[in-house]
C-alpha cells in the first residue's frame, strides 16, 4: 500500500476532538501572532499561564541603547540576524534623561529622573510604577542606580531594586514593589556595587565582588554571583562553577579564591550564563550554563572562544541570546561597545552594528511579552 | 500491502491501536526520533512495535510525510513545502488533532510543527469561547475576572464578541 492522502477513510470524526497536552498546546499558540494570543488569555487561567510561559519561548531580542532622551532607542534582533527599530514609548512626561532600570518577562522598567515607569514595548502600554520621590521618605538616600526588575509569582507582583546612598559612605539597598507602591530598605552583605542585572528562574542576578576584598581598587573585577530572591526579599548567593586548580587565577587580587575573572552574566536558553576569562593573557573566553537552576554541578562549558582581546580590565563580555547556531555576545567597555556575534558551527566570530553609536548600551535577551502590567489600573499614562 | 516497495533497505512492522500492521523502510521510519531511538537501543529485535496512541488512519498519514520527507531529505525544499501545505490542506479539525499527537509522540519535528502551525491558522479567527470548546478547556474565570483581562487587552478584541 502506498502512503498517502488517498488512504483516508471517511470515517468522519465526531465533534469531540482528542485532549491535548500542555506542551501541544504551547507548539500552536507559538504559532500564533501576538494579537490573537492577547485574547486568548480570555480563554481560561490556565490558558492565561501557559501565554505568559510563551514569553520566554519566543527568540527576539531587545537591545536597548540607554542613557539621554535623544540617544534613547530600543531594537530587537529578529530570527534571521537582522536588526530592527522599535518605536520608542510615546512621548510622556520624561523629565531629562531615560535609562532602562531592568528587563523582566519582556516588560522594561524605565527610569526618569523622578519616576519609574513600566513599559511593554510590544503593544506600546507603558504607565508610571513607582515614585522615587517615595523612596525619601523611608530615608534620606539618594538613588545611586535602579538595578534591576523581577517577578514575584507567589503574590504577581513586579519589584524593583534600587541602590542607593546610606549614610556618609555606605550603600543599600532598597526594594520597591509596584503593587502596594511602597519600598523596603534592605542591607546586602554582599554587594559593592549592583548594576546590569539578569532576571532568571524568578531571581535576579548579579556579578559582585564579595565584599570582604574591601577596599580593592579594582573593585570592579567581581568573582561572585548573588541573586534576590523577590519572594523573600533576601540576597543569596547562588554557586559558581568549580575553578580547575592548575587554570587558577592569581593575577590582578593575588588571592586564590578569586579564581577566574568573570567577565559577564547573561542568559542562554533560559539558563543562567556566565562568561570568564581562562588564560592568562585574559583572551580565551569560556561560557558556561547552569543547567539545572542551583545546582553547582549543573556548569556546563558550552564553548570557548579564542584570541578574544579584552582591550580593557573593565571589559564585560555578556552572553546576551541564541539565535539559530550564533550566540550573541555584548561588549562594553568605554572604548568598544559591539554585539559579537559568535557562531557554534563555523566557529568564527562577527561584529552587529550598533546603531546610533550611543553611549552606553544595555541589552536583556527578552522577547516579546504577554506579561500584564501591575495593577492599580487608575493612570493609564497613555493609550494604544 | 507494503510488499510493493522492492529493495533491500531493512524494514520494520509498526502496528496502530486499531491493529492494522505497515510495513516501513528503515530510513523512512528514522524521520521519527522515537523509532530512531528505539532502532539506536535496539528494541527493533521484536517483530512488531506497537504504537497504541495512533490509530491507521493517522497511521497512514504519518507515514505518507516521513516517506516523503526521508525520500527527499536531500532535493529541493520548496518542492517538500510545497508538499507539506497540499499535505494539509482541507484536513478536518480532527484529523489535524490526531496528526499532532501522533507526530508528538512519534518525535516528527517537523510534522509537529506543520500540523500546529495549521491549527493555529485554524482557531485564529475563531471567538475564545469557541476555542474553549475545541480544547475542552473549562471556563475559571468568574464572569468579573473575564471582563478585566478582557479589558486589558481591550484592543485585540475589536470585531469578536
Amino acid at each position: 500500500m502506498e502512503w498517502g492522502r488517498t488512504e483516508v477513510t471517511e470515517t468522519k470524526q465526531k465533534t469531540r476532538f482528542p485532549d491535548v497536552p500542555k506542551e501541544i498546546i504551547l507548539c500552536i499558540l507559538l504559532e500564533l501572532p501576538i494579537r490573537y494570543l492577547l485574547r486568548f488569555r480570555c480563554v481560561s487561567k490556565r490558558w492565561r499561564f501557559l501565554i505568559s510561559v510563551l514569553s520566554v519561548q519566543r527568540r527576539h531580542v531587545i537591545v536597548a541603547s540607554h542613557y539621554y532622551q535623544p540617544e534613547f532607542s530600543l531594537h530587537c534582533i529578529n530570527d534571521d540576524g537582522s536588526i530592527m527599530e522599535i518605536p520608542r514609548p510615546k512621548p510622556l512626561q520624561f523629565a531629562g534623561c531615560l535609562r532602562i532600570g531592568g528587563l523582566c518577562n519582556g516588560l522594561v522598567l524605565l527610569n526618569s529622573s523622578e519616576d519609574l515607569f513600566m513599559w511593554n514595548p510590544f503593544t506600546g502600554y507603558c504607565k508610571k510604577v513607582l515614585l522615587i520621590e517615595f523612596l525619601k521618605q523611608y530615608s534620606d538616600s539618594s538613588i545611586m542606580d535602579v538595578s534591576g526588575l523581577c517577578y514575584d509569582s507567589s503574590t504577581d507582583d513586579y519589584k524593583v531594586v534600587t541602590q542607593v546612598r546610606d549614610g556618609e559612605t555606605g550603600t543599600a539597598c532598597m526594594v520597591g514593589s509596584c503593587r502596594t507602591k511602597s519600598w523596603t530598605k534592605n542591607c546586602d552583605p554582599y554587594y559593592k556595587k549592583i548594576e546590569s542585572s539578569t532576571f532568571v528562574d524568578e531571581h535576579l542576578h548579579w556579578l559582585v565582588t564579595e565584599s570582604n576584598i574591601g577596599e580593592d581598587p579594582f573593585s570592579l573585577v567581581t568573582n561572585l554571583i548573588v541573586c534576590f530572591v523577590p519572594q523573600t526579599n533576601k540576597f543569596v548567593k547562588v554557586p559558581m562553577p568549580d575553578c580547575d586548580g592548575t587554570r587558577e587565577h592569581t593575577g590582578i587580587l593575588g588571592l586564590d579564591k578569586v579564581g577566574l575573572i568573570k567577565v559577564g552574566l547573561g542568559v542562554l536558553n533560559g539558563c543562567l550564563s556566565l562568561s570568564q576569562c581562562i588564560s592568562k593573557k585574559y583572551n580565551d573566553i569560556e561560557v558556561l550554563v547552569m543547567k539545572q537552576y542551583g545546582e553547582k554541578e549543573s556548569w556546563t562549558r558550552l564553548f570557548v572562544i579564542p584570541e578574544i582581546t579584552l582591550l580593557y580590565w573593565k571589559d564585560k563580555l555578556v552572553p546576551l541570546c541564541c539565535i539559530k547556531d550564533m550566540v550573541l555576545r555584548f561588549r562594553l567597555g568605554p572604548q568598544i561597545q559591539a554585539i559579537l556575534a559568535w557562531g557554534l558551527n563555523k566557529k568564527s566570530q562577527g561584529v552587529f552594528p550598533i546603531p546610533n553609536g550611543s553611549r552606553y548600551i544595555d541589552s536583556a535577551s527578552r522577547k516579546y511579552s504577554f506579561a500584564s502590567q501591575p495593577l492599580q489600573r487608575r493612570g493609564r499614562v497613555h493609550g494604544n | 500491502m507494503a510488499s510493493s516497495i522492492e529493495n533491500n533497505n531493512e524494514k520494520l512492522t509498526l502496528k496502530s491501536s486499531d491493529g492494522e500492521e505497515f510495513l516501513v523502510e528503515k530510513h523512512v521510519a528514522l524521520q521519527s526520533t522515537l523509532l530512531q531511538n528505539m532502532l539506536d537501543s535496539d528494541c527493533s529485535s521484536a517483530d512488531v512495535i506497537p504504537l497504541p496512541k495512533i490509530d491507521a488512519r493517522t497511521l497512514a498519514l504519518v507515514l505518507g510525510y516521513c516517506k516523503k520527507h526521508a525520500d527527499a531529505s536531500s532535493s529541493k525544499q520548496g518542492e517538500l513545502n510545497s508538499f507539506d501545505s497540499e499535505f494539509l490542506k482541507d484536513m478536518d479539525m480532527g484529523a489535524l488533532f490526531n496528526l499532532v499527537l501522533a507526530a508528538n509522540f512519534m518525535e516528527i519535528k517537523g510534522l509537529l510543527d506543520i500540523a500546529a502551525q495549521k491549527i493555529a491558522d485554524t482557531i485564529k479567527d475563531k471567538p475564545h469561547q469557541e476555542v474553549r470548546e475545541i480544547f475542552h478547556v473549562e471556563n475559571d474565570y468568574t464572569p468579573e475576572e473575564e471582563a478585566a483581562v478582557r479589558e486589558e487587552n481591550r484592543w485585540a478584541f475589536e470585531g469578536f464578541p
